[in-house]
């Protein structure tokens, strides 16, 4: 084939490749793949068929899919570098103070102790206080009302009141 | 490489140690990817902003991305180096804002072509691996060894998909579009055609 038949056969070619992409890029919008997906695809784990937002993504953007795929590549196969220790000293800093789950939950009952248990106590002596309370004044109420009744019903000095007195005064 | 050992659960669960060993193993991976990256831009100095970036994204919403890593589907190291170009890309998109300059938008809409009617070409025309092989051979203009590394196939598959999607599009035009001239039609889909066609 000469040069100038391949390059119109090339250009044909591109031409008939521009008008599909641009029905592709009109339709859908292929976005950047998810990491894990995008990971997996770059460690050859996919098939056709899980692969194709992968190759959709590299069809609709192809110069922003080759590069990113090209320092994909290229870093994974470069030896990893020394990291400073200022910044490594960093990143330690940034663990999130989370408490350890069920131990840390023992640890902190633990040393919470003391004030738990006074806690208890006040709210026990707080029970118990009302119940006392309540109890003396329901008992103070009846001997009150006993001795009003054996009041009325004590002849006192000679007079003494029957309840037909008070019907018929 | 960061070893397939490294737990994730104590990780999640807040161990300092696992955070401590984690760091150790995946700084430099999160590093090399930053810095190419950045490089590439000319903003080499501030990998390790990008990198204490990637580490924040890690750890917000209680390991929200960590969490969601599968060890099943892929490797904890392409895993991270996935995670740390796209930092580093979101962070040159956020530079990229600001010192744009205004006068290109013009040049821009003047460069865009008219809106006019699209051919009716379907979605399914090619397969999704065909479509990425045509677009980095005929706009990246990229070779076939170039496409089958990217790709992480052989050049024989790129040879074989590209020689399908050809084959395709040819009978598509001349079905579709025999006025055109068979192959030919491809010329006519440059200028896309107007609705009384």
């Amino acid at each position: 084939m000469s040069r100038s038949r391949w390059s119109e056969s090339f250009a044909e070619e591109k031409a008939a490749w521009l008008a599909v992409a641009e029905a592709l890029r009109r339709d859908e919008s292929a976005g950047e793949p998810d990491p894990l997906l995008l990971a997996a695809w770059i460690e050859g784990r996919l098939d056709e068929t899980e692969a194709a937002p992968v190759e959709r993504w590299i069809a609709t953007d192809p110069a922003g899919a080759a590069s990113r795929i090209a320092i994909l590549r290229s870093s994974l196969a470069e030896e990893p570098p020394a990291v400073p220790q200022s910044l490594l000293m960093r990143l330690r800093a940034m663990a999130p103070s989370k408490s350890h789950a069920p131990a840390a939950g023992i640890l902190i009952f633990w040393y919470r102790l003391p004030q738990a248990l006074a806690f208890a106590a006040a709210v026990t002596l707080g029970v118990f206080g009302a119940y006392g309370g309540y109890e003396l004044g329901m008992t103070t109420t009846r001997v009150q009302e006993q001795v009003e009744v054996a009041a009325l019903e004590s002849p006192v000095g000679g007079f003494y009141l029957t309840q037909e007195d008070f019907f018929f005064e | 490489m960061v070893s397939h050992d490294i737990d994730i659960a104590p990780l999640i669960a807040g161990d300092k140690e696992a955070w401590d060993s984690f760091t150790r193993h995946a700084a430099p991976i999160v590093l090399a990817a930053a810095r190419r990256t950045l490089n590439r831009a000319g903003r080499g100095d501030e990998t390790e902003d990008v990198v204490q970036q990637v580490f924040e994204r890690l750890c917000r919403d209680d390991f929200r991305l960590l969490r969601n890593y599968d060890p099943g589907r892929a490797g904890l190291s392409t895993w991270l180096t996935v995670i740390a170009t796209s930092t580093a890309l979101d962070h040159l998109r956020r530079l990229r804002r600001f010192p744009e300059p205004q006068e290109q938008l013009p040049e821009m809409v003047e460069e865009s072509p008219p809106q006019e009617d699209p051919l009716p070409i379907p979605r399914n025309l090619l397969t999704p691996r065909q479509a990425a092989i045509m677009a980095l051979l005929y706009e990246e203009e990229r070779d076939v060894q170039e496409v089958a590394e990217l790709l992480g196939v052989t050049p024989q598959t790129v040879r074989s998909a590209h020689h399908k999607a050809i084959t395709r599009l040819r009978a598509y035009f001349s079905e579709e579009f025999p006025e055109l001239g068979g192959d030919k039609s491809a010329r006519r889909s440059v200028a896309p055609r107007s609705k009384e066609d």
